[in-house]
């Protein structure tokens, strides 16, 4: 299972379908599209993301994602909002004091997305990355400026992803996941190659496999835990109905079936 | 000690630009769009150099210092599927260089790297059998269509 948290979404994205056609054909099985909210969130914020973006691609699990670029320590008060709203909410802090909030008590969050590709303006630490770890939260590196960026943003994307691992280092469980935060069909790439890029970053082996997969899929996990669990500890599967008891085993159950395949 | 080691990479270039050819849903590029078949100009030798450039640009002369043995052993145009040999120590950095590059002869192209090898048997057996599988949906397009 390979997934890909961030495919930026806009109203008039005419490049989409293409984009979630060839992550498809790379073999991506669940993309998430992300809407990115700058500023003050709205009183009463609606998700513009159709529900069935892409009905010609019926085995691709479409989620929506909503990225708040928080700049101002008040626009965390209504963040309850737009749990029910999105699938995955993410937040990209700005400075080293929102960072710290959103790695130590922030509420309602699910990923932290740092953008890779400019110089940021604080350095990335254990002591405060290792807190948002042991909360469940992780870390998103998205990788499209090395397709589509020019030097710098390259140079900046390594650069941060490498200490972003190193920070990381003695955190239980890697807690990385990479997405392509893509914006035309030619800055994919497909996993394995993601997974070896990793692995030059110091990120190899089994941890860069989790990156695409097994870490992605903790998010969607808890996200989805967030919202339909009490706390995380209690969740209804089914709405009590009572099983229907199919007894017997062996000859009787064969004759059943032919009887039910012939009437 | 005495043998050198290499680890031969079977890679395809993908083209996700191709216009689509989907008459349910114009939209929507199919499998096949995305695998087209490349220009009859890009040779074995051609995308060698093409290759070596990505490496030294990505990690400049040392990288190009350690990857001299870098070769091209079999392209086909038709699949864009191509083999691509180099040294065992260094092979994730030559793959690194395949994933950094964007284009081709001025087309945007994507290159997805399918099986790393000791042996260029194996590496061979999997391209055949790609081969076959994109042979078959050819074909059932093809049927579908006439």
């Amino acid at each position: 299972m390979y997934y890909d948290l961030n495919v930026p979404w806009s109203p008039n994205s005419s490049e989409l379908p293409r984009i979630a056609a060839f992550l498809h054909e790379l073999g991506y099985n669940t993309i998430a599209l992300s809407h990115t909210l700058d500023g003050q969130i709205p009183a009463k914020p609606i998700n513009p993301i159709p529900t069935n973006p892409f009905p010609s691609l019926p085995s691709l699990r479409v989620l929506t994602r909503c990225t708040l670029i928080l700049d101002d320590p008040s626009q965390t008060q209504k963040l309850g909002l737009l749990t029910p709203i999105y699938d995955i909410v993410a937040i990209r802090p700005t400075n080293e004091k929102l960072l710290l909030s959103t790695c130590s008590q922030m509420e309602h969050v699910d990923l932290i997305s740092l953008d890779f590709g400019t110089r940021l303006p604080f350095l990335l630490k254990h002591k405060v990355l290792g807190t948002a770890i042991t909360r469940g939260l992780k870390f998103e590196v998205s990788y499209a400026g090395l397709a589509t960026g020019d030097v710098g943003v390259r140079r900046n994307l390594i650069g941060n992803a490498v200490s972003l691992v190193r920070a990381l280092k003695g955190a239980k469980g890697g807690g990385v996941v990479v997405s392509s935060e893509a914006r035309k069909a030619a800055a994919v790439r497909a996993p394995m190659d993601i997974v070896n890029l990793g692995g030059l970053w110091g990120y190899g082996g089994e941890r860069g496999r989790m990156g695409i997969g097994g870490e992605s899929r903790a998010v969607v996990v808890w996200a989805d835990m967030r919202r339909r669990s009490w706390r995380g500890v209690v969740d209804v599967l089914g709405l009590g109905e009572v099983p229907k008891v199919v007894e017997v085993a062996g000859r009787q159950k064969e004759k059943r079936k032919a009887e039910e395949e012939a009437g | 000690m005495v043998r050198i080691k290499s680890r031969y990479l079977l890679f395809n270039i993908l083209y996700p630009n191709t216009p689509s050819s989907n008459p349910s849903d114009p939209t929507i590029p199919t499998h096949l769009d995305f695998n087209s078949p490349t220009d009859p100009a890009v040779t074995p030798q051609l995308l060698a150099s093409l290759i070596r450039d990505a490496v030294l640009l990505q990690f400049g002369d040392w990288g190009s210092g350690v990857t001299s043995s870098l070769s091209v052993k079999y392209f086909s145009p038709t699949t864009s599927t191509g083999i691509l040999r180099c040294p065992r120590e260094h092979h994730r950095l030559v793959w690194a260089a395949l994933t950094f590059i964007k284009e081709i002869l001025g087309k945007p192209v994507v290159i997805r790297v399918v099986r790393v090898s000791g042996t260029i048997k194996k590496v061979e057996q999997e391209g055949i059998k790609r081969a076959k599988e994109e042979i078959r949906l050819v074909r059932r397009v093809c049927f579908s269509r006439s």
